[in-house]
C-alpha cells in the first residue's frame, strides 16, 4: 500500500528521517545495528542474552506492560516514530489485531523462517501465528490444558485419575458430597476449554478462506460439554469462584481441590506459589477426551509470541532475533514457561524432571506428550472470545442460570463481534 | 493589557484545548489510515456497532444513579457538616475527602477486596443480604450500581470540601436573623442555606453529568480483577478507546467522542439556560 | 434524658444527623482503614484472615524490600518524577490560571465570553478524545518523553481558571479596587499588590486541586511517556501491576510483586495527598467558591 508515503506534509520530517535511516542501513550494513525492542518483564533476560552474544547488534529494550502493548503501538504508528523493530506479544490475540488494514504492523515471516525450523515447533503451537495462511509471528511458549492432581490425596481417596470427561464428571459427583471440587467453572478460558474439548465451533478460522470464522454453538458437540459444566456447577464439583479468587485459593490451600484442569504453567506459577501444595504431591496427566473421541482435543490458556515490524530497516537482523528468541536452545532452557520449540522444550524439561517439588518425573512428559493434542483452532482473533464469554456465560452462572441456556446469547455476541471486526461468519 | 495577563493561559488553551478538540473533530471525517476524507463513514461505523445502543443505555443508567447519588449525598452531608462544630466538621471532611486520593492501581486492588464477600471489610453486610461470591455482589448491585458507588466514593469528597467553604462563607447576619425568627437547624439548612448554594449544586450536577457520560476508568478496571469480570465495552468511552487503541481507527474513535462531547455540551447549555444558573457576563 | 424529653423534635433530628454522619464515616473510612492495615499483611493473610487482621513487622519489611528493590528501587525514581511533574504542573497552572481568572472577572474585552465558553467545554471534554492530537502535537515539538512535555500539558487546568474567575468576580471588594485605581496603581500593580494578597485562599485551592490532578494523572502521562525511566507513579505502578500479574495472576513470571506490594505502593501514593490536603485545608476552607454565593 502507498499509505506510508501518502501521509501529509507534517510528517515529512519524520519520513525524511526514515529515508535517512534506510540509506544509512544500506550503506553500512556491516556496522553495528541497533534494534528497538518492546519486551515484557519476564522476557527481558532473553533480549539481554541476545544483546550480549551478538556483537554486531545492539538492542534498545523498553519494558512495556503486556496490556498496554497494542495501545502504545497504535500511538507510535500514528506518529510514525519510535516504532519498535521487535515486540513480545503476551496475548495471542495481538497477532490478529496488529495485522489489519488499520493497524498493520507485523512482518510476514512465511518465507523468512525456513520450513525446517518451522517444523521444529510442536504441531499447532504456531497456530496463533498463522493468520490468513501467513506466518506472522513465532510462538514462545505453550499453554495447553492438562490434568493437574494431588497424587497422594487421590490415592488416599482411592480414586483413579480420569482419562475421559465422563469419568471426570463422575469423579466430581462422587467427591463433591465430601466437599471437594475439581477446579473452576467460571473463568472464561477454562470454560472455553471445556466447550472446545468436544469439538464445539466457537469462532474457529476456516481453512483456506481468509477472514472467515465458523461459529456454531447449537451442535451436540457444544451442548454435551455445556451440560457437563452445568451439572458440575450444580453439585459443586466445579467451583463458582475463579481460580484466583480468595475463596477458591483457600479451598485449594486446604486440600479441597484434589484435581483440576489447568494450562501447563499452572503447576509452577499457580499451584505451587498460590495454592501452596506441599512438595512431593503435585502430578500431571494427559488431557481428557470424550468417550467417543479417539484422542483428546485440548484448548490453551496463554502463551506468548514474538513479532517483527514489517517496515523495519533491518529485516534480516529482525528475523534473526525472532528466530533466536523463540528457538535458541540454550536461551530457552532457562525460560520461565514451556517453549513451543521442541528441541528447546526437551532441554528445558530436564530441570522439571529433576525437580523434587513434583510427585514424580512424569509432569514434563504429560506436558510435552499432550502438545500433539492441542487444538488447531487456538488462533489469534481481532476480538476477545474470553470477554464475550465473561459477558454471557459467566454472568448467567452468576445469576444462577445454566450455561446451556446462555449459549445462544454467546453465539449472537460472537457473530456480532466477528462481523464488526471484518470477519465473514459461516 | 488584558491579553497579556491571559497570555500563558491562552497559549495553553490553544495547545491543549482548542487545537486537540478541533483536530479530533476534523479527524472524525477522515480515514486516518490513508488520510482520505470520507464524510460520515466513521459516524456510520459507530452507529452500526451493535454494542453502542447497549453501552448508551448502560451509561445513562450509570449517570442517573451517580448524579442523583452525588447531588443528594454531597448536599446532605455538607449541610450536616455545617451544623457541627468546626473541628469535628474538619475531621469528618478530611475522612470524606481522602478516598479521592486513592487512584489507578490502588483503587483496583481496593475494590477487588471490598466487593469480595470472603475478604471484604463489609463482609457481614454482604452475608446478611445473602451474597457469597463477588459475582453475587456485582449482580446484586448491578454493574451500573457498582460503578456509581465507586465513582461516588472517589469524587464526592472533593465536592464536600468545596461546599464546606461555600457554606462557611455565607453571610452570618442572614443566619442570625433566621435564628432569631425561630428557625431550627433543619429549617435553617433547607430554607436558608440550601437556596443560597443551589448554584453550586447545579454546577456540580452539570460537571458530574458531563464526567459521567465519559465513564471509562471504573468499568475498564474490572478486567484487572480477573477475566471473568471483564467489561471492556460497557461504556461508550470504552468503545471510543477500543476503536483508537485496539483497532487503530482514530477516526471512528473521534466520531464517537465528538458525539459524546456534543451531548455533554448540549445538555450543559440546556441546564445552564433553563436554570439561568450562571450568566457568563 | 430530660433535654431529649423537652426537645423531642430537635433531638430526633440530631440523632438522625449523627446516624447519617456515622454511616458516611463508615462508607468512606472503612475501606481506607482496611487499605492502610492491609499494607502490613501477607498475601495468604489477605485471603484467609478476617479483614482487619493486622500483619506482622516481618511481613511488612519483606513487602517493603520487594517493592523497593524492584529494578534498583525504580519506584523511587517514579516518585521523584511524580514530584517533578506535580510541582511543575502546579506552578504552571497557577501562573496561567490565576491572572486569567482575574482578568476574565474584572475587565471587559473582546473575546472574553468566547474564552469562558471554550474553558467550560475544555472542562467537559473526555481525555480519550484529545490525547491523540496532544500526542501528535508533542511529537512534532519533540516533547514526547520529556519532563517539559507533560508539565506543559498538565499546566492547562481550565477548572482552575474557572475557580479563580468565580472567586475574583465576586469576592474582591470592588471598593478596594476602585480606590487603589484612584491612587494611581497601574493594572499590573493592582493585581500584584491588591488582588493577589487577597486571593491567597483561591491560590491554595487551585494549587491543591491541580496537585491532586497531577499527582494522580494517568492517561496523559501514559500517552506522552514511553520511557519507563520517566514514568510517574500512577503509570509506573500500573505497568508494574500489569506486568507482574499481581492482580490477575497472568502472565506467569517470577517478579516478586504481589498484592501486598501493590497495596503498600497504593498507600505510599496516597500519603502525600493526605499531607498536602491537611496543610492546604487551612487556606482552602475559607476560599471555596465563597464569593459566588454572595453575588
Amino acid at each position: 500500500m502507498t499509505s506510508q508515503r501518502s501521509i501529509v506534509g507534517k510528517n515529512a520530517a519524520i519520513a525524511g528521517g526514515l529515508a535517512t535511516a534506510l540509506l544509512a542501513g544500506a550503506a553500512t550494513a556491516q556496522d553495528a545495528i541497533t534494534l528497538n525492542v518492546w519486551s515484557d518483564t519476564p522476557r527481558l533476560a532473553t533480549f539481554e542474552a541476545y544483546d550480549q552474544s551478538h556483537d554486531n547488534v545492539t538492542l534498545n529494550v523498553v519494558t512495556v506492560a503486556p496490556t498496554d502493548l497494542v495501545a502504545k503501538l497504535q500511538l507510535a504508528m500514528q506518529a510514525r516514530s519510535e516504532i519498535p523493530d521487535v515486540i513480545f506479544m503476551s496475548d495471542i490475540g495481538y497477532g490478529a489485531q496488529l495485522s489489519t488494514r488499520r493497524s498493520n504492523y507485523l512482518m510476514d515471516l512465511s518465507d523468512k523462517v525456513p520450513q525446517a525450523l518451522q517444523d521444529e515447533f510442536y504441531p499447532n503451537s504456531n497456530s496463533p501465528c498463522m493468520i490468513n495462511g501467513k506466518l506472522l509471528c513465532l510462538r514462545n511458549d505453550m499453554a495447553h490444558m492438562i490434568v493437574w492432581y494431588n497424587k497422594a490425596q487421590m490415592a488416599e481417596l482411592g480414586k483413579a485419575v480420569p482419562t475421559t470427561w465422563e469419568e471426570f464428571e463422575q469423579l466430581g459427583a462422587e467427591l463433591s458430597s465430601m466437599g471437594y471440587s475439581l477446579g473452576t467453572g467460571v473463568e472464561p478460558w477454562p470454560l472455553v476449554g471445556y466447550l472446545m474439548s468436544g469439538g464445539c465451533e466457537i469462532a474457529l478460522p476456516v481453512a483456506g478462506k481468509d477472514d472467515t470464522l465458523k461459529i456454531d454453538l447449537t451442535t451436540e458437540r457444544c451442548l454435551k460439554p455445556a451440560r457437563m459444566v452445568d451439572n458440575m456447577l450444580a453439585n459443586g464439583s466445579l467451583s463458582k469462584f475463579g481460580p484466583f479468587e480468595p475463596d477458591f485459593v483457600n479451598q485449594a490451600k486446604t486440600g479441597k481441590v484434589p484435581l483440576m484442569i489447568g494450562p501447563t504453567w499452572f503447576g509452577e506459577y499457580v499451584i505451587k506459589p498460590t495454592y501452596e501444595f506441599a512438595p512431593g504431591l503435585l502430578a500431571a496427566a494427559l488431557p481428557l477426551k470424550w468417550a467417543d473421541q479417539d484422542q483428546p482435543l485440548t484448548w490453551s490458556w496463554g502463551g506468548g509470541t514474538y513479532g517483527g515490524w514489517k517496515d523495519t530497516a533491518h529485516q534480516d537482523a529482525v528475523v534473526d532475533l525472532l528466530i533466536w528468541s523463540s528457538s535458541d536452545v540454550a536461551n530457552q532452557t532457562s525460560a520461565v514457561t514451556l517453549p513451543a520449540h521442541e528441541p528447546s522444550a526437551l532441554a528445558w524439561g530436564e530441570k522439571l524432571k529433576a525437580d523434587a517439588y513434583y510427585a514424580d518425573d512424569g509432569v514434563f512428559a504429560a506436558e510435552v506428550d499432550s502438545a500433539a493434542y492441542s487444538h488447531p483452532g487456538y488462533a489469534s482473533l481481532r476480538f476477545s472470545v474470553a470477554d464475550a464469554v465473561a459477558k454471557t456465560l459467566v454472568q448467567e452462572i452468576g445469576t444462577g442460570g445454566k450455561i446451556v441456556d446462555a449459549l445462544p446469547a454467546l453465539q449472537e455476541e460472537l457473530i456480532n463481534l466477528a462481523k464488526l471486526n471484518g470477519y465473514s461468519v459461516e | 493589557m488584558s491579553y497579556l495577563f491571559m497570555l500563558p493561559y491562552l497559549v495553553l488553551l490553544f495547545m491543549f484545548g482548542v487545537f486537540p478538540v478541533l483536530y479530533a473533530f476534523g479527524l472524525s471525517f477522515f480515514d486516518t489510515i490513508d488520510m482520505v476524507f470520507w464524510g460520515l463513514t466513521n459516524y456510520e461505523f459507530a452507529f452500526n456497532d451493535f454494542r453502542v445502543p447497549k453501552s448508551a443505555v448502560n451509561v445513562l443508567t450509570f449517570v442517573s444513579l451517580w448524579v442523583s447519588l452525588t447531588v443528594l449525598g454531597v448536599a446532605v452531608l455538607s449541610l450536616m457538616l455545617d451544623s457541627l462544630g468546626r473541628r469535628s466538621a474538619t475531621t469528618l471532611r478530611t475522612i470524606f475527602f481522602l478516598p479521592g486520593a486513592v487512584t489507578s492501581s490502588a483503587i483496583v486492588v481496593l475494590w477487588l477486596f471490598v466487593l469480595d464477600p470472603s475478604v471484604s471489610p463489609f463482609q457481614s453486610i454482604f452475608h446478611l443480604v445473602g451474597w457469597d461470591t463477588r459475582q453475587n455482589v456485582i449482580s446484586g448491585l448491578s454493574f451500573a450500581g457498582v460503578f456509581a458507588i465507586m465513582a461516588y466514593f472517589s469524587a464526592s469528597g472533593g465536592w464536600i470540601v468545596v461546599f464546606g467553604g461555600a457554606l462557611s462563607s455565607l453571610p452570618t447576619e442572614v443566619m442570625e436573623a433566621a435564628r432569631i425568627d425561630g428557625a431550627n437547624r433543619f429549617q435553617l439548612a433547607t430554607r436558608i442555606k440550601l437556596p443560597m448554594i443551589w448554584r453550586s449544586v447545579v454546577l456540580m450536577a452539570i460537571l458530574s453529568f458531563a464526567a459521567g457520560l465519559q465513564l471509562f476508568v471504573e468499568p475498564q478496571l474490572m478486567s484487572l480483577a480477573g477475566q471473568q469480570f471483564s467489561q471492556v465495552d460497557w461504556s461508550l468511552n470504552q468503545l471510543a478507546f477500543q476503536y483508537a487503541f485496539k483497532m487503530g481507527d482514530f477516526g471512528a474513535s473521534a466520531a464517537l467522542s465528538t458525539l459524546l462531547v456534543g451531548t455533554s455540551i448540549a445538555i450543559a447549555l440546556i441546564i445552564i439556560f433553563a436554570t439561568k444558573f450562571y450568566t457568563i457576563d | 434524658m430530660s433535654s431529649r424529653a423537652a426537645w423531642p423534635r430537635i433531638s430526633i433530628g440530631r440523632f438522625f444527623v449523627f446516624a447519617f454522619l456515622a454511616f458516611a464515616v463508615c462508607f468512606y473510612g472503612i475501606p481506607l482503614l482496611w487499605l492502610f492495615i492491609a499494607g502490613t499483611r501477607s498475601e495468604g493473610s489477605l485471603f484467609s484472615d478476617p479483614p482487619f487482621t493486622i500483619g506482622t513487622w516481618d511481613v511488612f519489611v519483606r513487602t517493603w524490600t520487594n517493592l523497593t528493590t524492584y529494578n534498583n528501587f525504580q519506584i523511587g525514581t517514579w516518585a521523584i518524577n511524580s514530584l517533578i511533574y506535580s510541582v511543575g504542573g502546579v506552578a504552571l497552572s497557577l501562573i496561567a490560571s490565576i491572572p486569567a481568572g482575574y482578568v476574565l472577572a474584572l475587565s471587559e474585552f473582546p473575546g472574553r465570553k468566547l474564552i469562558l465558553v471554550v474553558t467550560l467545554i475544555a472542562m467537559i471534554t473526555p481525555s480519550t478524545a484529545v490525547v491523540l492530537p496532544i500526542f501528535l502535537e508533542m511529537n512534532l515539538l519533540g516533547l514526547n518523553n520529556t519532563y517539559a512535555g507533560l508539565v506543559l500539558a498538565t499546566g492547562f487546568f481550565p477548572f482552575g481558571v474557572y475557580l479563580a474567575y468565580i472567586y475574583f468576580s465576586s469576592a474582591l471588594p470592588k471598593g478596594v479596587m476602585d480606590s487603589a485605581r484612584v491612587d494611581g496603581c497601574n493594572r499590573f500593580q493592582l493585581f500584584t499588590r491588591i488582588a493577589l494578597p487577597l486571593a491567597r485562599p483561591i491560590v491554595a485551592l487551585v494549587a491543591f486541586f491541580s496537585f491532586l490532578a497531577n499527582w494522580s494523572n494517568y492517561f496523559l502521562a501514559f500517552v506522552l511517556l514511553s520511557d519507563d525511566k520517566l514514568y510517574n507513579l500512577p503509570v509506573g505502578l500500573t505497568a508494574l501491576v500489569s506486568g507482574s500479574g499481581a492482580l490477575s495472576n497472568l502472565p506467569a513470571n517470577d517478579v516478586p510483586i504481589k498484592k501486598p506490594e501493590v497495596i503498600l505502593a497504593a498507600v505510599l501514593v496516597v500519603l502525600p495527598v493526605f499531607l498536602v490536603f491537611i496543610v492546604a485545608q487551612r487556606f482552602v476552607r475559607s476560599g471555596m467558591l465563597s464569593g459566588a454565593e454572595k453575588g
